[in-house]
C-alpha cells in the first residue's frame, strides 16, 4: 500500500462519514420541519390570539392612553407607580386576597367531602352527581340575578327565614354591609363553581386503589383514619388542580361581582378587574387600567408558579 | 405521488392561513377599499335619485314595546315628509363608559349618519376630543339651530368653540309620588321645606317608606342627591361645583350630605337601598311600597305600560332656600351627533331639522305615552297629552337645575357614585364622602377637565 492509497481511502472514509452527516442532518431537518408544521398552526394561534394580547397590554401600561385618541403618550413606568399609591387599587388587592382566601376554604373542602360522600352512595349516584353538577351548567349573569334575591334585604328568603324564626337581628344587608359583602360573594361564587371541583375529585376518587381501603379495613382503620392517611394522599394530584384553579378563578373573578355588586357599595366589594373595567371604560383610563391587570397577572403567574414549585418540592 | 402529497399539504396550508386572515377581517370592508368602491361606482351613485337614499341611525335600545311604537311613528312621519328616504334606526348601548359607542366608531365598519347618544360634556367630549365625531358649527349656521333649540338647551351646548352635539330632549329629574298613598295619608304636593319634612315623617309614622332609591345603580342615588342639591343648596351653588370653583366639601353641600345621611337614620330613605338596583326600586314605587321616587320623564312609559297615568305623579322637591324656587334637575338627557365618517352628512342634517321641527313635537307630545321633554323650540308652549309629561315640560320651562353625574369629570363620578352609596350605607361619612368626591374632582381639574358656561 503506498502513501497515495492511503491518503485516497482517506478522503474516502471521510467523504462517506460526511455524507452520514449530510445525511442525519436531512433526517434531522426533516423531522423539525413535520414537528414545526404540526406545532405551526396551533401556535399562530396561540401567538395571535393569546401572546400578542398579551403584550400588547404590557406596552399599553408603559403609555398614557384614553382608549379611543390616535396618539399614546409613553410614561414608562408611571401608571405603575401611581397603582401603589392608589388606595382603592390597593383596597382591591386585599379584597382579592381575601376572597382566594375565602374561596380555598369554602371550596376545596366542603366539595372534597361531596365527592367522598357522593362516590359512596349506592344507589342514585348519576342523580346526585347531577344535582349537584346542575348549578355550574347556569350562566353566571343567572346565578348572580338569582341569589341577588336570595340576599335581598327586605324580600330575600335568608331574612325572611331568620325573621320568621324570630332571629331579626340576624338578618342583614348581606350585600350591604362590610364584614357579609364579600363572604356573600364567595358563597354565591362557590355555590356556581363546585360542581366542576366536585367532579374532578369524582374522578380522582375512582383512581384511589380500592386494595389500600380493603387493607385499612383489615387494619381496623375508621373512616377519618381511612380519609385522612388514604383518600387525601391519593388525591394529591387533583387537590393540586383544583387548588390551583381556585385560586386563579378567585383572583380573576369579575362576572358575579359585577352583577351583585359592581365592587360596591362604598368600594366594599371592589376587586382588581372591577375597578380595572370601571377604570378602562367608565374612566377612559386604558392604560392605568391595563398596568392594574397586568399587576394582577403577575400575581396570579407568581401564585400558581410558586403553588405548583411547592407541590414539586413537597412531592420529592 | 409523495411530491402530490407535498403540493396538496402545502395547497391546505395556504387555503388555512388564507382562510384565517379572511377570518380575522372586520365583517364589513376596510373603509380604503369602500373608498375605492364609491370611486368605482360614482357614476352610478349620481344616477340615483335621492329616492334611494337611507338614513341610517343609531339610537338607543328601546326598554319597552311603547317606546318601540313612538319611535315607529317619528320614522314614520319623517319618511312621510321626505318621500322616498328609507330610514334605518339600529339600536345599541350608546353610552360612552360601556366603552361600546367609542369602539364602534373606531372599529372600522362604515358607522351611521347619525347617534342618538347619552348626553353630557364629559361624554360628548371623549368622542370629540379624538375626532370620533365631526363639529356641526356649519351646520348649525346653515339651518339656524340655534334659534330653533330652547335658549337653556343651546347653552349647555356651547360653551367651547366647536359644537359637536344637537340636543334631543332636556331631563326633567323631579320626585315622582304615588297620589294615592299621599290621599290615605292625608298629605298634599308640598310646597314648602316645612310641609316636605312634615309629609316625609307623616308617611314614616303611617309606616310607609317615604322615599326609594336603587342606590346601586350609581345614576340613581345621582338623581336624589342631584334633586336634594338643586332643593337644599340652590342652582348657584351646583353652578359653581360644575363651571366655578366650587368644591364639593364646601360647608353648604356638605349640609346636603348630612341632610341624605339624617333622612336615612330616620328611615325617610331606607338603609337598604344601598343594595337595591334602580329596577327594584322602580318596582318598590310603581307597586305603592314606597311613596316618593327621584326620577326623570323616563318613567313616563312604565307608569302608561302600567296603567297609572291617574295614581302617580311628579313635583319638584321644595326649595330650602327662603324665596328660591327649585326647579327639576337634568340638562340634556339624549343628544345627536354625527361619526366622523358619516357618509351622508345632509341626509343627517335634514332628519336633525325635522328632530327640531313643530312635526316632531306635534307628533310626539300628542302620543299620550311619550316620556321625553324635546329640546326644540317649537315645543315650547305645546301642551302634551300626558298629563305626567305635562307637569315636567311646565316645571321646566325656563330652564332646568344641573344632574351632577352628566357634568362631572370621569374621576369625579366615579367617586361620587361610590360615596353617594356609602353615605346611604351608613358607609361614609357626609363629610368624608364630600372630601372624597373633592378629591377625585381636584383630579379631572388636574387632567385639564373644565365645563365653560355659555
Amino acid at each position: 500500500m503506498n502513501v497515495y492509497d492511503s491518503t485516497s481511502s482517506l478522503e474516502i472514509e471521510q467523504k462517506k462519514s460526511l455524507s452520514i452527516i449530510k445525511g442525519r442532518n436531512k433526517i434531522k431537518f426533516k423531522k423539525m420541519i413535520t414537528i414545526i408544521s404540526f406545532l405551526l398552526p396551533a401556535l399562530i394561534l396561540y401567538s395571535i390570539f393569546m401572546l400578542y394580547p398579551m403584550i400588547d397590554a404590557v406596552r399599553f401600561s408603559f403609555f398614557d392612553w384614553d382608549g379611543a385618541a390616535t396618539s399614546m403618550n409613553f410614561v414608562g413606568i408611571d401608571n405603575y407607580v401611581k397603582l401603589t399609591d392608589d388606595k382603592i387599587f390597593l383596597k382591591a388587592l386585599g379584597h382579592n386576597l381575601l376572597w382566594v382566601v375565602l374561596s380555598l376554604i369554602l371550596m376545596v373542602i366542603p366539595t372534597l367531602i361531596l365527592a367522598v360522600l357522593i362516590s359512596r352512595v349506592k344507589k342514585g349516584k348519576t342523580f346526585f352527581r347531577a344535582g349537584f353538577y346542575l348549578p355550574s351548567v347556569l350562566s353566571l349573569a343567572v346565578v348572580g340575578v338569582l341569589w341577588s334575591k336570595i340576599y335581598d334585604p327586605m324580600m330575600g328568603p335568608i331574612n325572611v327565614f331568620l325573621k320568621s324564626i324570630g332571629l331579626e337581628n340576624l338578618a342583614k344587608n348581606w350585600l350591604g354591609e362590610p364584614y357579609f359583602v364579600i363572604p356573600a360573594l364567595v358563597i354565591a361564587s362557590t355555590w356556581a363553581f363546585y360542581g366542576l371541583y366536585m367532579i374532578l375529585f369524582l374522578a380522582g376518587l375512582q383512581n384511589v386503589n380500592s386494595e389500600l381501603y380493603e387493607a385499612a379495613d383489615l387494619d381496623g382503620a375508621g373512616p377519618i383514619r381511612k380519609f385522612w392517611s388514604i383518600t387525601i394522599p391519593s388525591l394529591r394530584n387533583t387537590l393540586n388542580v383544583v387548588i390551583s384553579m381556585v385560586i386563579i378563578n378567585a383572583l380573576k373573578g369579575f362576572a358575579l361581582i359585577w352583577i351583585m355588586t359592581q365592587g360596591g357599595p362604598f368600594y366594599m366589594s371592589e376587586l382588581v378587574s372591577t375597578y380595572v373595567y370601571k377604570a378602562a371604560f367608565s374612566m377612559n383610563k386604558v392604560s392605568y387600567a391595563t398596568a392594574g391587570s397586568v399587576v394582577l397577572g403577575i400575581i396570579v403567574i407568581v401564585f400558581t408558579i410558586g403553588f405548583n414549585y411547592y407541590r414539586e418540592r413537597s412531592e420529592n | 405521488m409523495r411530491n402530490y402529497r407535498r403540493y396538496f399539504a402545502l395547497a391546505l396550508t395556504l387555503v388555512m392561513v388564507l382562510a384565517m386572515i379572511v377570518g380575522c377581517q372586520s365583517p364589513t370592508a376596510s373603509s380604503n377599499e369602500k373608498e375605492a368602491s364609491k370611486k368605482d361606482g360614482s357614476k352610478s351613485e349620481s344616477a340615483k335619485s335621492e329616492k334611494d337614499k337611507t338614513l341610517d341611525l343609531y339610537i338607543p335600545n328601546y326598554f319597552n314595546d311603547v317606546e318601540k311604537q313612538q319611535w315607529a311613528k317619528v320614522v314614520e312621519k319623517f319618511k312621510e315628509l321626505n318621500p322616498g328616504v328609507n330610514v334605518n334606526a339600529a339600536n345599541g348601548d350608546v353610552q360612552v363608559e360601556s366603552g361600546k359607542l367609542p369602539t364602534l366608531l373606531q372599529s372600522g365598519v362604515e358607522p351611521p349618519d347619525a347617534i342618538l347618544m347619552n348626553a353630557g360634556p364629559g361624554r360628548v367630549s371623549v368622542l370629540s376630543d379624538v375626532k370620533l365625531i365631526q363639529p356641526l358649527n356649519k351646520l348649525y349656521e346653515e339651518n339656524n339651530w340655534k334659534d330653533q333649540l330652547r335658549p337653556f338647551a343651546y347653552d349647555l351646548i356651547s360653551g367651547e368653540e366647536n359644537i359637536y352635539e344637537l340636543p334631543h330632549m332636556l331631563d326633567a329629574i323631579g320626585l315622582f309620588y304615588n297620589k294615592d298613598i299621599y290621599e290615605q295619608n292625608g298629605i298634599e304636593v308640598p310646597t314648602t321645606k316645612d310641609e316636605f319634612l312634615k309629609a316625609l315623617q307623616k308617611l314614616k309614622d303611617a309606616g310607609v317608606s317615604p322615599i326609594t332609591v336603587g342606590a346601586r345603580n350609581g345614576y340613581a342615588i345621582g338623581w336624589l342627591f342631584g334633586v336634594m342639591l338643586e332643593s337644599i343648596a340652590g342652582t348657584e351653588k351646583v353652578e359653581e361645583l360644575i363651571y366655578g370653583n366650587g368644591k364639593w366639601n364646601d360647608p353648604e353641600v356638605v349640609k346636603v350630605a348630612e341632610m341624605m345621611a339624617d333622612w336615612v337614620k330616620k328611615g325617610y330613605i331606607t338603609k337598604e337601598s344601598v343594595t337595591q338596583t334602580q329596577a327594584d326600586s322602580k318596582f318598590r314605587f310603581l307597586s305603592k311600597k314606597a311613596a316618593m321616587e327621584a326620577e326623570g320623564t323616563y318613567l313616563i312609559t312604565d307608569i302608561v305600560d302600567q296603567k297609572l297615568q291617574t295614581s302617580v305623579n311628579s313635583f319638584m322637591m321644595p326649595s330650602f332656600i327662603e324665596g328660591k324656587t327649585a326647579k327639576p334637575v337634568g340638562g340634556i338627557g339624549l343628544t345627536w351627533v354625527i361619526p366622523t365618517k358619516a357618509k351622508d352628512v345632509d341626509l343627517a342634517a335634514k332628519w336633525f331639522n325635522f328632530i327640531i321641527s313643530k312635526d316632531y313635537s306635534d307628533i310626539v307630545l300628542n302620543l299620550p305615552d311619550y316620556n321625553f321633554v324635546p329640546a326644540s323650540k317649537a315645543s315650547v308652549g305645546m301642551v302634551p297629552v300626558g298629563e305626567v309629561l305635562k307637569s315636567s315640560m311646565k316645571n321646566i320651562e325656563n330652564g332646568s337645575g344641573y344632574n351632577p353625574s352628566v357634568f362631572i369629570g370621569v374621576e369625579a363620578k366615579e367617586a361620587y357614585y361610590q360615596n353617594l352609596q356609602g353615605l346611604v350605607g351608613g358607609l361614609a361619612t357626609p363629610m368624608d364622602a364630600m372630601n372624597n368626591i373633592e378629591a377625585a374632582a381636584e383630579k379631572d381639574r388636574a387632567a385639564g377637565f373644565k365645563l365653560n358656561k355659555k
